[in-house]
């Protein structure tokens, strides 16, 4: 019987949205899986491409980036350049043989406990039908 | 007493050699001071006899032969410098790593336009076996320094020979190509991507800001942007610049946070990634190896 | 405030990193789902950690008190708290760390409630390594933390405020009187705004003009207030405590000073237009004063709608003045300010409901929005105060109302415009005054009687004054080609019957829209406008009226849709918030600011259009960040394809050890 495999979620959430989500979702009491480890950053527009290939790379079977809706980003547009970098990471993480729902945005606001944890189940299921992170032992067969 | 140098090309196409001999009379005055007791192409010597001062090692490690050469080769000499970006890297042989070693042997004795080998042999006797991945020399051998360049600058490598002749440090230059490059910089504002020979190449205007994809700002100054100013877009040959560990990530970040910025431009940035069309050739030309994920890798490993 | 940058020691970061970790039971509700001794016990063996202890409630006096002890018989130089988010009590511990002089910003928290025991207590036994994993990313951050240092500002005592209506004055009053200076700017030629164009306000029936012209007038006078009129802001550089501004004055071509109001020139001026004041219900002279309380009292002439003054085509204004006011010869002038603190009040725009099919506003002439009935009911207005139809200048017999014209609807706006119940109820009650045998009736969605007063004055509109409130919607609107009466079309849904009427007046209570000045405005201050149009606060509930950008406030309808009170009451919050900060003399600004490496900056420019608060330039091949218009964001660092912007506090190798430390388990 194959043990069934616990996904390991990197998370980096915004101050402002993100992280104020989060911590709805525990002021409610709304209950969530244990994979996620979260990240606070004062802007999801901090988010580096380095950061998420550093993540994938250590093993993390799946990469969470919570940013504020657009139009309502504390510093205007931050949002936007991560989603825009984002789309590029996407298609260069295909090109690589990841899967690149490995790595997904999210825009959850102060006010969307529940959404939160929705998106955590979410999130956690997928990469759960995805299998484990294939970047570490694996090399390519002769 | 002359400084003892060694230089052997691995997977090596030999421009870093021709690099070397490209120092033309400056390396005459040089080798007053510097002893060449091996080095393929350049002299006639079959094999490394003594002990050296500096190893220079060129090319990337394709086969079981190439590393057992780098190995044998770094233990005879005091300290061993990558000499060019395959070395340094892992180079342009590092895109092999987006296939499978099956994959690259099958169209390469099998499926080429121009092979006929009805038996199907993959050769296996003359022929030292595969390396699985290309990895950067320093996953082999402790390597002292990097002089990366596809080729090295010989400008660069004459520096290089100077710091070592006075017990100096090999360093390089801090900075990115963009500060030794002339064009004019007017708005970093991306609203499409083309490919080289597509649209109207304006001269004296930054490459990228006119949408062809230029490495540049990634990558580490030392050229003297020599490429741009010809108005050929930099492909990153020196690698990533001083603080940064993964080219490619860092080119992604910069051309994505700018492209589309005017949200009234009414360009879509998923339109615009389609427009790019070979993201990691293009990013990781000279780097896949050193990069942080460094090859392709096969979903579906269900465990 | 404490002076920060002497009081913290130094030398304690020199040596190695020493971690004091606090874990807090937070009574059960972390301690009832994890066993905190064996978190504890893991903490004590991971590297650089000096103490690890837990405690009851760590935010309690004794609590904190533990804290300090260590900091001061273990020479700590890096505290961790694991308990709840950093939102409650970052602030609470960072506290603690100042008063041991231990910089502020080496405290770190990982938040093992909000985002742990809260949300995992059907999993303890997940939740405990997901605890161990908290404070082990903590640690990892810890270690990287930097001692920075608040930068401080000086900020003077001139405040700008942008918009000369009541929110505009209520302001600059406060401010002139606290004895700061004000610089007034207001784009038309008179201060006063939309209260002025109003006959009476609810719920007290108070006469609009009586109550706005005293402020007014004071305004004007005010020795610390200066009024630039016919103005408008066109850049603003800078940032808080140093705000440079450019306002672009148009020319009045009459002499402030020297005009008395003898009315003289529109005597003979040829040129008639829409007066705006009136709602485009009377005309106007292209040379007029906007009414006859405006302030500054002085006429302006309308160079648009003048026959021409270059070549002088007309010139007879000038002929008549005898007080030799009129000139010819003004132009647009630039004044520049220096000031430290700006308010924002700009005001709002009625709806146009031009685009509503259904109510053939503009087609059909019976038809008025409810700013143009105001007017009309205005004894200074277009008609003296009668009120007629404009078909036939006749009495009407029988007025409709139609509410929530343009507002509370997904295809024009979502949001309710919170005056139009009242002004509807007052303007009826008012024409019920006028003509007691009138049938007024108000088609309404909802009746939004929220402020003091206010519900009472609705019941009583009902009750004694005889007007009819029939909830539900318009459907059909149909003029009748030659009386030009108005069959109106309903629904009675409490009734749950169809109501067909002849109006001989329908008037659309249009809502509150953005005007159109909040675009330019958000363009030249880059203050943040919220998906309906209006500016936005910094927070909705506890910072009203500041915005995300410090030392810039805002207030008034220009901020969304409110009424009088409301704005007044915004307005005079928002010269507090002013006052607080000039009041001082300097602030302190946040050490999150980005920084360049020079070495390593190639000058690409690719950072320079990011930064939302244009705090970058590009100066010979160097990228130069502005630390006080800095906001901390990370963007710039994040592009940077050289690595070289260091974004304080939120570093690469913080973040990436924070990384590295997650999935090293």
């Amino acid at each position: 019987m194959p043990e069934t495999f616990e996904p390991y979620v990197v998370g980096f959430l915004c101050n402002w949205c993100g992280y104020a989500g989060a911590d709805l979702a525990g002021t409610s009491r709304i209950q969530y899986p244990p994979n996620l480890r979260a990240i606070r950053l004062m802007c999801s527009g901090r988010v580096d491409p380095t950061f998420i290939l550093t993540a994938l790379k250590r093993g993390a079977d799946g990469v969470l980036v919570v940013g504020c809706h657009p139009g309502d980003c504390h510093y205007i547009n931050g949002n936007l350049r991560t989603e825009r970098r984002i789309v590029f990471l996407k298609k260069m993480l295909s090109d690589l043989g990841l899967d690149y729902r490995r790595v997904r945005l999210e825009w959850i606001s102060a006010g969307e406990g529940e959404k939160f944890a929705t998106v955590v189940k979410e999130f956690v299921e997928e990469i759960r039908e995805l299998g484990p992170n294939p970047i570490e032992g694996n090399a390519n067969e002769t | 007493m002359k400084l003892r140098i060694a230089v052997e090309g691995l997977g090596a196409c030999a421009g870093c050699e021709i690099a070397i001999l490209d120092l033309h009379e400056e390396l005459v005055s040089l080798l007053q001071d510097l002893e060449i007791d091996y080095a393929p192409i350049l002299i006639d010597r079959k094999s490394l006899k003594e002990n050296v001062d500096v190893l220079l090692l060129s090319g990337s490690v394709r086969n079981e032969h190439d590393a057992e050469e780098a190995v044998r080769l770094s233990e005879k000499a005091k300290i061993t410098i990558a000499l060019g970006s395959c070395a340094s890297f892992g180079g342009i042989p590092g895109l092999a790593n987006l296939y499978a070693t099956r994959e690259l042997l099958e169209r390469v004795y099998l499926t080429t336009e121009s092979t006929d080998n009805k038996e199907k042999i993959l050769p296996s006797e003359e022929v030292p076996p595969i390396e699985k991945i290309i990895k950067p020399l320093k996953d082999w051998v402790k390597i002292t320094y990097d002089l990366p360049g596809c080729p090295p600058q010989p400008k660069l490598i004459k520096e290089m020979f100077q710091m070592l002749l006075n017990g100096k440090p090999v360093t390089l230059s801090k900075k990115t190509v963009c500060d030794e490059c002339d064009l004019k910089r007017e708005e970093k504002k991306i609203t499409r991507i083309l490919r080289w020979g597509e649209g109207e190449l304006e001269s004296g205007r930054c490459l990228l800001e006119q949408g062809y994809f230029c490495a540049g700002p990634a990558t580490r100054a030392g050229c003297e942007a020599k490429c741009l100013a010809v108005l050929m877009p930099c492909r990153g040959c020196m690698g990533p610049p001083e603080n940064v560990t993964d080219q490619g990530a860092k080119m992604v970040s910069a051309i994505a946070s700018v492209a589309a910025i005017d949200e009234k431009s009414g360009v879509d940035p998923e339109q615009l990634a389609t427009m790019f069309k070979d993201v990691v050739g293009s990013l990781y030309r000279f780097t896949l190896p050193s990069s942080i994920i460094s090859r392709r890798v096969s979903e579906g490993k269900k465990r | 405030m404490s002076t920060l940058e002497n009081s913290w020691r130094r030398s304690d970061l020199k040596s190695e990193p020493k971690v004091g970790v606090y874990i807090c039971h937070c009574g059960t509700n972390i301690a009832g789902v994890i066993d905190v001794e064996a978190l504890r016990a893991y903490t004590e063996g991971l590297p650089n950690v000096a103490v690890a202890k837990t405690y009851t409630y760590m935010c309690s006096e004794p609590g904190q008190q533990l804290i300090k002890k260590d900091i001061r018989e273990k020479k700590l130089n890096r505290i961790i708290v694991a308990a709840c988010t950093p939102s409650l009590h970052e602030p609470t511990f960072r506290k603690v760390l100042e008063e041991e002089s231990l910089s502020p910003y080496l405290f770190e928290m990982a938040n093992i409630r909000e985002q742990n025991t809260w949300v995992h207590i059907q999993t303890p036994k997940e939740a405990l390594e997901l605890a161990k994993d908290q404070v082990r990313i903590a640690l990892a951050r810890a270690e990287k933390l930097e001692e920075l240092h608040p930068k401080e500002v000086k900020i003077g005592r001139n405040a700008l405020i942008i918009g000369g209506g009541i929110a505009g004055i209520s302001a600059a009053l406060d401010l002139a009187n606290a004895g700061f200076n004000v610089h007034l700017i207001e784009k038309s030629p008179t201060i006063g705004g939309r209260m002025a164009q109003l006959d009476k306000t609810f719920p007290t029936m108070d006469c609009s003009s009586c109550i706005l012209t005293p402020k007014m007038v004071e305004a004007g006078r005010h020795p610390n207030i200066k009024l630039i009129t016919y103005a408008e802001v066109k850049d603003v550089k800078g940032y808080i405590g140093n705000f440079k501004v450019k306002v672009l004055k148009k020319p009045r071509y009459v002499d402030e000073k020297k005009c008395t109001g003898c009315d003289e020139c529109t005597k003979v001026c040829p040129v008639e237009v829409p007066d705006e004041f009136n709602a485009g219900l009377s005309w106007r002279k292209a040379i007029y004063i906007p009414f006859p309380q405006a302030v500054p009292p002085a006429y302006v002439l309308d160079d648009k709608n003048c026959l021409g003054l270059t070549p002088l085509a007309c010139a007879k204004c000038k002929e008549v003045c005898e007080p030799e006011a009129i000139s010819y010869d003004q132009y647009p002038t630039e004044i520049n300010l220096d000031v430290d603190t700006i308010i924002v009040a700009s005001g709002y725009e009625p709806y146009n409901p031009v685009f509503d099919e259904e109510y053939n506003y503009g087609v059909y002439k019976n038809v008025l929005t409810a700013l143009e009935m105001e007017r009309m009911l205005n004894a200074a207005g277009p008609t003296s105060g009668r009120i007629v139809r404009p078909s036939d200048l006749k009495q009407p017999k029988r007025i409709v109302y139609v509410q929530c014209v343009g507002s509370r609807n997904e295809r024009r706006n979502v949001y309710c415009s919170r005056i139009c119940c009242m002004y509807a109820a007052k303007q009826a009650r008012q024409l019920k005054e006028k003509h007691p045998d009138m049938e007024v009736y108000v088609f309404y969605i909802d009746v939004r009687a929220f402020g003091k007063g206010f519900e009472e004055f609705y019941e009583k509109t009902c009750r004694e004054y005889g007007v009819q409130f029939i909830r539900g919607r318009i459907a059909e609107i149909n003029e009748d080609p030659e009386t030009k009466n108005l069959a109106v079309k309903a629904e009675d849904t409490l009734l749950g019957r169809p109501v067909e009427l002849e109006a001989d007046i329908v008037v659309l209570s249009v809502g509150i829209t953005p005007s159109q000045d909040t675009k330019a405005i958000q363009n030249v201050l880059k203050i943040p406008v919220g998906a309906d149009g209006f500016f936005l606060e910094a927070h909705p509930k506890l910072r009203p009226v500041d915005t995300t950008v410090d030392g810039i406030f805002v207030c008034g309808t220009s901020a969304g849709p409110k009424d009088i009170p409301d704005t007044v009451s915004q307005a005079r919050a928002a010269a507090s918030g002013a006052t607080a900060l000039m009041a001082t003399g300097r602030y302190l600004i946040q050490p999150y600011f980005a920084t360049v490496d020079e070495p390593l900056c190639g000058g690409c420019g690719i950072c320079v259009p990011l930064c939302p608060f244009n705090a970058i330039t590009l100066e010979e091949r160097l990228a130069k960040i502005n630390e006080a218009l800095c906001k901390g964001c990370g963007v710039c660092a994040a592009a940077c394809p050289a690595t070289a912007i260091k974004a304080n506090h939120f570093t690469n190798e913080q973040i990436i050890s924070q990384i590295e430390s997650a999935l090293s388990r």
